[in-house]
């Protein structure tokens, strides 16, 4: 095992497809290994720019992600792309269809695309996906662009993951009050009403504007709003000049040190999780202290708080 | 009161039918039927289900509104349906052979099938053609093709129906150049071109441009042939690829008919009034395995359509009322297992089209599922549509199951469900709003998914796929394209390239590159361009570059 | 449970617009638990064989139906091959004559599934291949 892994951590720092490829299927399947390969890529981890977007499905994600894909490798930068899907809750598989959109950049220098789904990170990151983005720069890519299946209501991970965060509406879908008031303004860098030729463009555009106009971050800076027609690439190259503009802004104003603790924190709560799940949740599952518990609580002898705190402390 | 006294009785007489010999005989067996859009199927029906006194207000009588017997007062007795058989060769010089044998054999009506390149508008020498030049058709990439395909064929005397959609306006313009040619002006070409594009996006793949140049490009040949080529049919507003790609009975219509209404829109928007063009439009559907489900679709098709065009869009000429159509039996009902079985499935198939009025017909051939039809297997097609003609006794009268009670309340539920669809789809904003969101693609796919599940259930009984199985030999003599075609191909487009006066092509492609920026119609540009040997790709080309490409949506 | 997480690739090579067959296929290989990469329509060999590398999937489904197969569900074999990824289970499906079919399974498919196979019988040949 050992061997084989160093030899994929080799290959990954090197810039072998075929190895980041596998590694990738590695850290998402969380075999055995992976920690070990993390471990051995990680001095070679070369920080670079993320960009997150997000949005519900049929938005026009992918087709924007395409373009901005398309532009960066134009200039020979070698850029990473990471499509979230969601995993079926029903039968654990899911259909990845973000990279219909992208076949045209498939087999192009320079250029790698994973899909990846969202296997039970409830329309959040996994930790896999926080794991990709350093295997990706491992590898040695330029840039990262992450698209996510925002589902409205919990996707707040990508602020802690991107540096710079688009979210992508569109009219006619219920992208009103509601669903923006259920979080998404506090994660966009820039709000983009995407198939702006559709009724109602305007209405969600000048919505987003005065519900935006009030909110600021720590250096007084009000997100944007953009209205474009990505499948007719319009406006495109105004998000494009958006996106390095706030990159060179994190850049020298001193985000970029906080956008990295914030990324190290999230990695390191992620696994956290992940060892209290592995260690201490999964063995604790059918045994007879909860078995125990489950029945006085069904019992109304004692809450689910009171077991939570005995069988913590009862492990200690 | 007399009506109602009848009523009544019925009812009585029904429901101790049902309770009496009817529940008794239950008991010893019972399946449960339904119709391929999931209604079940009652176990009998009488005039409760549809009453003599609707008679004149739904079923009345043959080429009368709203046509739900057939859009002429004779059918079959006056004039059988044309029978047209698709057929595309891997080369132009072998189609221009098989067409003027067939001319010699009395065909009157030729249809022709495009290779997939030249159905997206790509030269044979494109990267996207590797492999696929002259499979699925013949490949033209210039006038000179054309003028191969339809040497010493007049074009005066012939019709020509071309599979043609997102590219139509260019093939027309070669069509329209080489009768010129011959000496055959515009107003003598009679023919039709699909020109379809909406089902493309949703149902058959192949387009090109986004949908609204695509829909402009349909709108400039309207206007152009109104007024250049009168008796041209000038869309063929296709349910048939719908069904094909897994709709139900209901989805196949309604989403046609939501097609055909999107581009009368258009039409009007772009200024066009309802009678210039309406008589011209056409439709073509599929004929399923449901026999009698099929024959209430094309009556209800009729029906709807009347009503839409006189209530909706307010036309006045009876022709821009009637639907016509042409039929094709449906290829995906065809089993691989087993083949000489789908030689009783087209026949059934058939039936259901020239029992609901169809105006021509296309029969599938058997091997269908494993190649192209061999010459003896699109014999046996042809066949079956002749002893139906002249054995069957199907043609003896018009609209023979008019007044059954089943399949007129049959056909007034299909009518139903399909006028629910069309509103919810208007709600959405039409149908070009329906495709962008993926609503169609995700019904039509929720329906074909459901169905292939119930057949690996056994709930659905495919003869000889999921019952009566039997091990077998594939089956021989299966029609194969040379692959050498492609480099043939290839050399002709080059010799073309090099023979042809380039000064000319660049200016007259750049002359309808301005055409096309300037919104004026595009016909009379593209009729120059090709007679400067100007190539499909260099065309579609300038187009792709000015109105940019599809991209459908994510699954 | 995430040990075998079984990626496939579904992929239309060439100009045939029919997808019905691969849609229904990639839906009944998602409920059957699977991961299911789609590449839409019209895609050339060359991108085909670079998605399956950059996802790295276990299995790599094709359909055509327009009688395109043989030229180009060869190069996508030849070129898996040529980069190294022989171990890739490589499947195909669509109106393919019996003589192709074996023609084709001598070019290194795995397996052709003729018109009329049950998604159930794609699933269990695919899950047996990969898991063993």
């Amino acid at each position: 095992m050992g061997e084989k892994i160093k030899e994929l951590a080799q290959g990954i720092v090197k810039g072998e497809e075929r190895a980041l490829a596998r590694g990738l299927t590695l850290v998402e399947n969380r075999k055995e290994g992976y920690q070990e390969l993390l471990d051995l890529i990680y001095p070679e981890v070369k920080p670079c720019p993320i960009w997150g977007l997000t949005g519900a499905p049929g938005v026009g994600k992918s087709t924007i992600t395409n373009f901005l894909v398309d532009k960066l490798a134009q200039r020979r930068e070698k850029v990473g792309v990471i499509a979230v899907d969601p995993t079926s809750p029903f039968s654990g598989g899911a259909i990845l269809g973000d990279r219909v959109r992208m076949m045209d950049l498939a087999g192009r220098e320079g250029i790698f695309i994973r899909s990846m789904a969202s296997r039970g990170a409830l329309g959040g990151l996994s930790p896999a996906i926080m794991d990709a983005v350093s295997l990706f720069q491992a590898f040695g890519v330029d840039r990262i662009v992450v698209e996510t299946v925002g589902v409205g209501q919990s996707e707040t991970d990508i602020v802690s993951l991107a540096d710079t965060v688009a979210v992508i509406l569109m009219p006619g879908t219920g992208d009103d009050v509601q669903t923006i008031k259920a979080g998404l303004l506090e994660i966009g860098d820039v709000f983009v009403v995407n198939k702006a030729d559709l009724e109602g463009a305007e209405t969600l555009a000048g919505l987003l504007q005065s519900m935006l106009s009030g909110k600021n971050d720590d250096e007084n800076r009000v997100p944007v709003v953009l209205k474009l027609i990505a499948s007719q690439g319009k406006n495109l190259e105004e998000l494009m000049s958006f996106l390095e503009k706030h990159q060179e802004y994190i850049e020298t104003s001193g985000q970029k040190e906080r956008k990295e603790r914030m990324r190290t924190e999230m990695a390191l709560k992620m696994h956290l999780q992940a060892r209290y799940q592995d260690l201490f949740l999964k063995p604790l599952l059918g045994t007879e202290k909860w078995e125990q518990a489950i029945s006085s609580i069904n019992k109304r002898e004692k809450s689910p708080a009171f077991w939570a705190k005995k069988i913590i402390s009862g492990s200690e | 009161m007399k009506d109602k006294d009848r009523q009544e009785k019925i009812q009585e007489i029904l429901k101790k039918w049902r309770e009496g010999p009817f529940a008794k005989f239950q008991q010893r067996g019972w399946n449960e039927a339904y119709t391929s859009y999931r209604e079940p199927v009652k176990e009998v029906y009488t005039p409760l289900d549809f009453s003599d006194d609707k008679f004149l207000e739904k079923t009345g009588f043959p080429g009368e509104y709203p046509f739900v017997r057939g859009v002429y007062p004779t059918m079959y007795r006056g004039r059988p349906w044309t029978m047209r058989q698709y057929a595309g060769f891997a080369s132009a010089e072998e189609s221009n052979r098989r067409y003027r044998y067939l001319l010699d054999q009395g065909q009157t009506g030729l249809s022709v099938a495009f290779d997939l390149p030249t159905q997206i508008g790509l030269d044979s020498d494109h990267i996207l053609a590797d492999g696929e030049v002259g499979k699925v058709g013949v490949p033209i990439d210039s006038l000179a093709d054309m003028e191969v395909l339809f040497d010493q064929i007049p074009l005066d005397k012939v019709s020509t129906s071309m599979t043609i959609n997102s590219p139509a306006a260019v093939l027309l313009a070669m069509y329209i150049a080489l009768a010129e040619k011959q000496g055959v002006s515009a107003d003598k070409l009679k023919g039709t071109i699909q020109n379809d594009i909406l089902k493309e996006y949703f149902a058959r793949g192949t387009y090109i441009f986004p949908p609204a140049p695509s829909l402009r490009l349909i709108t400039d040949i309207f206007a152009f042939c109104s007024k250049e080529l009168p008796n041209w049919n000038t869309i063929s507003i296709s349910g048939y690829h719908i069904r094909e790609a897994g709709a139900n009975a209901v989805q196949e219509l309604a989403f046609t008919l939501a097609d055909g209404i999107a581009y009368v829109e258009a039409a009007l928007e772009a200024g066009l009034k309802i009678d210039e063009f309406a008589p011209r439009l056409s439709f073509f559907f599929n004929a399923q395995m449901n026999l009698l489900e099929e024959v209430a679709k094309f009556r209800a098709a009729r029906r709807l359509w009347a009503k839409i065009m006189e209530e909706k869009f307010g036309a006045e000429n009876p022709k821009s009322k009637m639907l016509r159509f042409h039929t094709q039996t449906a290829g995906a009902s065809l089993t691989a297992q087993q083949a000489q079985n789908n030689i009783v499935r087209v026949t059934i198939q058939a039936l259901a089209a020239v029992l609901g009025g169809t105006q021509s017909l296309h029969t599938n051939s058997y091997d269908e599922a494993w190649a192209l039809p061999s010459e003896e297997s699109v014999r046996i097609a042809l066949r079956t549509q002749q002893i139906i003609a002249h054995e069957s006794g199907a043609t003896s009268t018009v609209d023979p199951l008019g007044g059954s009670y089943y399949l007129e309340s049959l056909t007034e539920d299909m009518e139903k469900r399909v006028e629910e669809y069309l509103e919810k789809i208007e709600e959405m904003g039409g149908m070009v709003k329906a495709i962008e969101k993926g609503y169609v693609q995700r019904e039509i796919q929720k329906n074909a998914y459901e169905m292939q599940k119930r057949i690996e259930k056994e709930e659905d009984i495919v003869v000889g796929v999921n019952k009566f199985a039997q091990e077998e030999e594939p089956p021989a003599d299966l029609l194969e394209v040379d692959p050498q075609m492609e480099k043939e191909q290839i050399k002709k487009l080059k010799d073309v390239k090099q023979n042809r006066d380039e000064e000319k092509v660049k200016k007259s492609l750049e002359q309808m590159k301005k055409t096309a920026e300037e919104n004026e119609n595009l016909m009379p540009a593209i009729v120059e361009a090709v007679k400067a040997y100007a190539t499909l790709g260099e065309i579609c080309g300038v187009l792709r570059s000015i109105y940019g490409e599809y991209q459908a949506p994510t699954f | 449970m995430a040990e075998n997480q079984i990626r496939v690739l579904i992929a239309k090579p060439g100009l045939d617009g029919h997808d019905r067959g691969a849609k229904v296929v990639a839906q009944a290989l998602r409920d059957a638990g699977m991961e299911v990469i789609y590449t839409g329509l019209r895609r050339t060999p060359e991108q085909i064989v670079s998605a399956a590398i950059q996802e790295d999937v276990q299995v790599v489904g094709l359909s055509s139906l327009s009688g395109a197969h043989n030229h180009l569900f060869q190069k996508v074999a030849s070129l898996l091959k040529e980069k190294g990824h022989e171990e890739i289970l490589l499947i195909g499906g669509g109106i393919i004559p019996e003589k192709d079919r074996k023609q084709l399974e001598d070019a290194g498919f795995d397996r052709i599934f003729s018109p009329g196979t049950s998604t159930e019988k794609i699933v269990s040949y695919i899950k047996e291949k990969v898991n063993g």
